[in-house]
């Protein structure tokens, strides 16, 4: 079963922006876990589970995109 | 039922087909990339994901996967809620702490069973269709 129905946020906002900057983000938080919202980073961290609490302390209604970030040789060297 | 479209992904010309989701568990919500990997059977996402929403993870089903190198991993399925842009399901997702790249991984349970999916390299597009009357049967 499948319905349509609006998210909390907006689903490709975000996303497009990471897209455009990823070369960008790769360089500087590669190995590191980034917080997205609103077409920027509003947190950074060392493990998903530690951002998450920093970003829910600060956004608590909020729903930012969490993105682990490889390094160039990840990305490249994918199957 | 539109069609959803992302763009892959480019990184020093290496196009990856990343799209972003939700995940939610009894109203709890997280949005994070994937991966769509054609190739992987099950759907296996970082447990900080699991505990984030609330679930036990140990507690799921536990199956076995292969990986690249030959070795098997435990995953551990749990239902949660799948938001693709508009389009909300139910869906079995596996959940490992021994994923061992950086990308959560999202295969064909449940996507390729509810949607069609075109990889459009040449234009730099993955194209997923849902299917007006899906049933689960994988």
């Amino acid at each position: 079963m499948m319905e349509e129905v609006d998210f909390v946020e907006d689903m490709d906002s975000d996303d497009l922006w990471l897209k455009s900057h990823i070369e960008d983000i790769v360089d500087r938080y590669a190995h590191k876990v980034i917080a997205i919202l609103d077409q920027q980073i509003v947190g950074v961290g060392t493990s998903i589970a530690e951002l998450q609490q920093t970003v829910a302390a600060h956004y608590p209604q909020r729903v930012p995109l969490i993105f682990e970030v490889p390094t160039r040789e990840e990305f490249e060297c994918l199957l | 039922m539109p069609a959803v479209v992302y763009p892959y992904t480019i990184l020093a010309g290496r196009r990856s087909p990343l799209i972003p989701l939700g995940l939610g568990y009894q109203n709890k919500w997280q949005r994070v990339q994937a991966y769509v990997d054609a190739g992987a059977f099950y759907s296996v996402f970082k447990t900080d994901f699991a505990l984030f929403l609330g679930l036990v993870w140990q507690q799921g089903e536990r199956v076995y996967v292969q990986v690249g190198d030959g070795g098997f991993i435990p995953i551990y399925l749990h239902t949660v809620d799948v938001q693709l842009q508009r389009y909300r399901f139910s869906a079995r997702i596996g959940f490992s702490e021994h994923l061992g790249v950086r990308f959560n991984i999202i295969g064909r349970v449940p996507l390729f069973e509810r949607f069609v999916i075109c990889f459009d390299d040449r234009q730099g597009l993955v194209r997923l269709e849902p299917y007006q009357d899906h049933e689960d049967t994988l």
